[in-house]
């Protein structure tokens, strides 16, 4: 996935050899430069600040009860007064829906990431920098892993703890880990042996030390970009989950169960399950912009190198 | 080179056994337990269906015994249709190749002209629009394009048909089943499509880059004989890589596919499974796809090699 327009190759901060560690804040603010001039990052961005927005506050915006049947108001199409984006088949606002749904989606899709990130950090870094049997162990251990296609180790986890928002949360989590974690190991193999580690080593710092101070700074980077772009496929996979009857169960709603609802009455009215559908694949758009945006301003070096 | 694919053949055999006892795991261990499945009241009669299906006895074992049956095809019975397992999923699982072979091909097109024709052209008008359309195809939640696309040329134009390999009262033939599978195909192929087109016009730009493209240029050779004999060629293995590995994906991306357009293969089949809470056919079906998978990557790797022989010398 790369976009490759030539903004970044000029700019000092790519094009130095060595990293200036000094200098965290100019590294930053070098960072969030590029970020801002990327205009479709920064879309991709405000794109997503919108839904959660919408989602978070969704108690106070919903013009109706999410749950709340009007079985007069059923299959009501779009622009119908009252209901915006329409009524669906039990005669519930799909605007309303949409929102409070996205409190599940959101949740669902982006705390596995955050926390996949987190544990898979650890053992990147610690497989990354021990090296020997440790390394072995995890990463071996990982490899196994990628032998399931994703979606299919996402059902069979979430087929395995049954049904539920938790379960769903717990399978993308176990099967995301993987994935980050050969970023990360890849990452920290790669600067554990780079000048500056190698010069803070020899004045004597300590492996924790070096492991928090030296290697993991440059490791998030890579990380947080590929966890980023990964978000908008968890949002997809949690709704697929969902929509094959693995996710929360009715008649809470997340996009997948409004899209499975949907599907039922497709030939009479499309809206219902074109509308969540289309929300899906807006914030699965914005998270992939957002992670391109990232990767060109955070490391401009992992461009082309991605997917 | 035989050698590099004896040694990859070897290889396989510890990840396939890690690969099994990875899905024993999944589907043992963790809460809801075959016998529970049965939804049978009494403490004294679970008791007995643990001991039926062995469930009573340590996990090495249970592990030792399930593995001992894989090796001779037994997958264990389907609960919901007690029958052995293997006899339901092998003919549907056929029918969820075609579809996979037919999207993997219409995939294979539309990504590498899609991509060369970008990289060729870069910042051309088509090329943007093309990066834009793969930016949407690669976020595109499958399983909505397959309801829009059946709304949309099934019910509202009526060109296709909506659900099915052939039609109820038609033959078999041919052409019947290329009608049916032209919806589920363009459906499971999209995100494959935009994936391949976005790497192979980015292996392609970095390889037109390159030094020996310029020369060769400059020789005077006609821009087509550069693209397709000498650019394409070195561009070839991270494409190759990226293909092989959608190959995969696309069995997991055929199962919402197959719900939608009741196309009667294994992915079909899981939906109806999972409702049932039908353990050893869900896990009949991670294991087929899951081997599947494993021996895809090899194909590729051995694929790969073929085209960069200098894989081997690493």
């Amino acid at each position: 996935m790369a976009r490759t327009d030539s903004s970044t190759v000029t700019l000092p901060a790519a094009s130095t050899e060595r990293p200036q560690w000094t200098k965290k804040k100019s590294q930053l603010r070098i960072a969030w430069g590029r970020f801002y001039r990327d205009k479709m990052a920064l879309l991709g961005g405000i794109m997503i600040v919108l839904v959660a927005f919408m989602a978070i506050f969704a108690p106070y915006l919903s013009p109706h009860d999410p749950y709340g049947m009007d079985i007069t108001k059923r299959l009501r199409p779009p622009g119908t007064p009252g209901y915006l984006l329409g009524a669906d088949e039990s005669g519930r606002d799909i605007l309303s829906r949409l929102m409070w749904g996205g409190r599940i989606s959101l949740v669902t899709a982006i705390v596995p990431v955050i926390a996949a990130a987190i544990v898979s950090m650890v053992i990147g870094l610690v497989a990354g920098y021990y090296g020997g049997w440790i390394d072995q162990i995890l990463m071996r251990t990982l490899d196994v892993f990628f032998a399931f296609p994703r979606i299919i180790l996402a059902i069979a986890l979430a087929a395995a703890l049954g049904s539920g928002m938790i379960s769903v949360m717990l399978a993308l989590f176990a099967g995301l880990i993987p994935y980050i974690s050969r970023v990360a190991y890849g990452a920290a193999l790669t600067t554990k042996n780079l000048q500056f580690v190698e010069a803070a080593r020899s004045c004597g710092a300590a492996g924790r030390q070096i492991i928090f101070h030296e290697i993991l700074p440059n490791i998030l980077a890579p990380v947080i970009v590929y966890s980023t772009t990964l978000t908008g496929l968890m949002v997809i996979l949690a709704a697929g989950l969902s929509f094959l009857g693995l996710g929360v169960a009715p008649p809470q709603a997340d996009w997948g169960i409004m899209l499975d609802g949907g599907r039922r009455v497709i030939t009479i009215a499309p809206h219902v399950a074109t509308i969540p559908g289309l929300l899906i694949l807006f914030v699965s758009v914005a998270f992939n912009l957002l992670g391109d945006g990232l990767r060109d301003a955070l490391d401009p070096r992992l461009r082309d190198a991605s997917e | 080179m035989v050698r590099y694919i004896v040694q990859r053949l070897l290889m396989l055999i510890p990840i396939l056994l890690a690969v099994s006892v990875v899905i024993f795991v999944m589907m043992r261990i963790l809460p809801g337990d075959a016998a529970v499945a049965f939804a049978i009241e009494s403490p004294a009669e679970l008791e007995k269906i643990r001991r039926d299906l062995g469930l009573d006895r340590p996990i090495y074992v249970q592990y030792g015994i399930w593995f001992w049956g894989l090796l001779h095809g037994d997958l264990g019975r389907s609960i919901q249709l007690e029958k052995p397992v293997l006899d339901i999923l092998l003919p549907q699982f056929v029918n969820t190749l075609i579809l996979a072979a037919g999207s993997f091909m219409l995939a294979i097109v539309v990504g590498w002209s899609v991509g060369i024709l970008s990289a060729t052209k870069q910042y051309s008008l088509a090329d943007r629009l093309a990066m834009l359309v793969t930016l949407f195809g690669v976020s595109m939640p499958a399983f909505w394009l397959g309801l829009v696309l059946m709304w949309l040329f099934a019910y509202e134009l009526r060109w296709l048909p909506a659900a099915g390999m052939y039609s109820i009262r038609g033959d078999k033939t041919f052409w019947e089943l290329l009608n049916h599978l032209i919806l589920p195909a363009i459906t499971t192929a999209a995100v494959p499509a935009a994936v391949i087109a976005r790497i192979t016009r980015s292996s392609m730009l970095e390889t037109i880059r390159q030094d020996y493209i310029r020369t060769i240029r400059a020789k005077g050779l006609p821009e087509r004989a550069v693209v397709f004999k000498h650019a394409l060629k070195n561009a070839m293995p991270p494409i190759l890589n990226i293909t092989g590995l959608q190959l995969g994906f696309l069995l997991g991306g055929a199962i919402f596919t197959e719900v939608i357009f009741s196309w009667p293969g294994i992915g079909w089949q899981l939906y109806s499974s999972i409702s049932g809470r039908d353990y050893p056919m869900v896990q009949g079906f991670v294991l087929l796809t899951s081997c599947c998978f494993v021996l895809v990557n090899f194909a590729i790797d051995i694929l790969t090699t073929y085209v960069d022989p200098r894989v081997v010398l690493e």
